[in-house]
């Protein structure tokens, strides 16, 4: 049976890289840091039953739930477009390029989970449909789809990768 | 191809000024337990509430078939009524921190009523009337960072004669559990009981490892209220740690201020509630109603923290956000600081 220390030891080595993936998701650190121990306490509700060999998939999925959850409740108030906001024509080149954290946030949240989960977190396919729920299917078109808006908003010439080979 | 896409998030988060996780660990812990003493209550609750009704179906039979064991049937169901203790085991030797304290609350509802609310139109209690009512309770000093929290709670900063430090009230429908008082609990935490000369019970709980409750104080007021104030020696996750503070209230005065005959879990004071509905409304979040969450994201401070810097009010667009129960007004706002006494 997991004890509390274990479940500390596990908090120190694992709540970073959780928290890196919370902000890519959510794009705002302290929003992140909120999802995070959102995710550790629901963890530790279940600490002792969990049977995986992983403790961090469990996290994983549950941080993804969390997310989504809170994704659906603030629906009502969020306005999503694909439209880049006009930017100031004397700016720098650099400035004038959108940050790949941008177009994230231009992604809906399940097609920004996919490439969190594809891209930053070096999933497989397979592995990011068991953690969202999906069929391979899906995830392959959803990961195509955003992977395509990704390449209109960050500009043709940034070439990315053709989705999924 | 995919190398692009990693050496991009990876390129964009190194330029991230990530903030420190220091303090996590402990914070999330602290929390989970208090949800898990939270959960482990509502199962005693809905366990006492199945055996109830075999007890009443045990206590009618006899009664219908013979018709004379009504002082048999009152035993039956005041054991029946006898909180489950679902939580409870016994230490281990050596103390582990891993036995599971008993819940301290039970849905029962005590016959007496120790401590009377004053007589009154009353309204339904919410969890502006609960920071008012704490903040006329408290002792003199400068209060602030005000929030709610959990069902029927509030939190509030105290700079008094003991320098600053926070205080949270939350308030139960249901009663004590009596086993609290006499079940193992982890080895991390002490319990003890008292009585107040009015017969309210009085649950003494100190957690060691635990600075957001270190010291908590149930009062059960008979009525199916219990008050529970946690004074804490550590303020509210800034973003990189609870900085420690020392209590701000003692464990007298915060038995006082929870033994004040003014609370009621479901009614208060009607105007009382009005004013603080009213006073309290700019506050994102204000929970007019009792609601059904067991903790907040952030409930201990980074909803709060992002809330306050930023400026959001994320709840007042959606009003349904959990962080919305969780916010603090930032003193700015005008409604987030005041000074009592």
């Amino acid at each position: 049976m997991r004890d509390d220390d274990e479940f500390v030891a596990f908090v120190e080595q694992s709540g970073s890289r959780l928290r890196d993936t919370a902000f890519w998701l959510c794009r705002d650190w302290s929003l992140a840091q909120d999802l995070t121990q959102a995710t550790l306490i629901k963890v530790y509700l279940s600490w002792q039953r969990i049977t995986h060999n992983d403790p961090y998939w469990y996290c994983k999925k549950v941080l993804l739930r969390t997310y989504l959850d809170h994704k659906r409740l603030k629906s009502s108030a969020e306005v999503q477009t694909d439209v880049v906001p006009d930017r100031p024509a004397a700016a720098d080149a650099a400035e004038l390029r959108i940050t790949l954290l941008d177009a994230l946030g231009r992604l809906s949240p399940q097609d920004r989970a996919i490439v969190v989960l594809r891209y930053w977190e070096d999933h497989s396919v397979q592995t990011v449909a068991e953690l969202l729920g999906l069929s391979p299917g899906v995830v392959k078109m959803q990961s195509m789809r955003a992977l395509a808006s990704l390449r209109a908003l960050l500009g043709e010439d940034e070439a990315l990768p053709a989705p999924l080979a | 191809m995919d190398e692009w896409v990693h050496s991009m998030f990876r390129s964009e988060m190194s330029s991230q000024a990530r903030p420190s996780l220091d303090g996590m660990a402990q914070e999330v812990l602290a929390r989970g337990r208090r949800a898990r003493r939270v959960r482990t209550a509502k199962i005693a609750s809905t366990f006492l509430a199945a055996a109830g009704i075999v007890g009443g179906v045990a206590v009618a039979v006899p009664t219908i078939a013979g018709g004379h064991s009504v002082a048999a049937g009152r035993g039956a169901v005041a054991r029946t009524a006898s909180p489950a203790r679902p939580g409870t085991q016994t230490a281990p030797a050596g103390g582990a921190n891993t036995v599971p304290a008993p819940a301290i609350l039970t849905d029962a509802r005590s016959s007496a009523s120790y401590i009377r609310q004053p007589p009154g139109a009353k309204a339904a209690t919410s969890s502006a009337a609960i920071l008012d009512e704490l903040l006329k309770l408290l002792p003199a000093g400068a209060t602030s960072n005000y929030a709610f929290y959990g069902g029927l709670g509030a939190q509030t900063y105290l700079d008094g004669a003991n320098g600053l430090g926070m205080i949270r009230v939350v308030l139960y429908r249901g009663s004590l559990n009596p086993d609290a008082c006499t079940s193992a609990v982890p080895s991390d935490m002490t319990r003890t009981c008292s009585t107040l000369p009015s017969g309210a019970t009085v649950l003494t709980t100190k957690i060691s490892d635990n600075c957001i409750e270190p010291l908590t104080i149930d009062v059960d007021h008979g009525d199916g209220t219990v008050v529970e104030i946690d004074v804490a020696t550590c303020l509210t996750w800034n973003g990189h740690s609870n900085p420690p503070t020392h209590m701000a209230i003692t464990a007298t005065q915060a038995q006082q201020i929870a033994a004040n005959p003014a609370w009621g879990a479901v009614k208060m004071v009607a105007a009382l509630v009005r004013d603080a509905n009213s006073r309290f409304a700019g506050i994102p979040g204000n929970s007019h109603a009792a609601a059904s969450v067991d903790w907040c994201p952030g409930a201990s401070g980074n909803s709060r923290a992002s809330a306050s810097r930023s400026g959001r009010t994320t709840a007042s667009r959606s009003g349904r956000t959990t962080a919305s129960r969780c916010v603090t007004a930032s003193a700015s706002e005008g409604t987030g600081t005041s000074t009592t006494g």
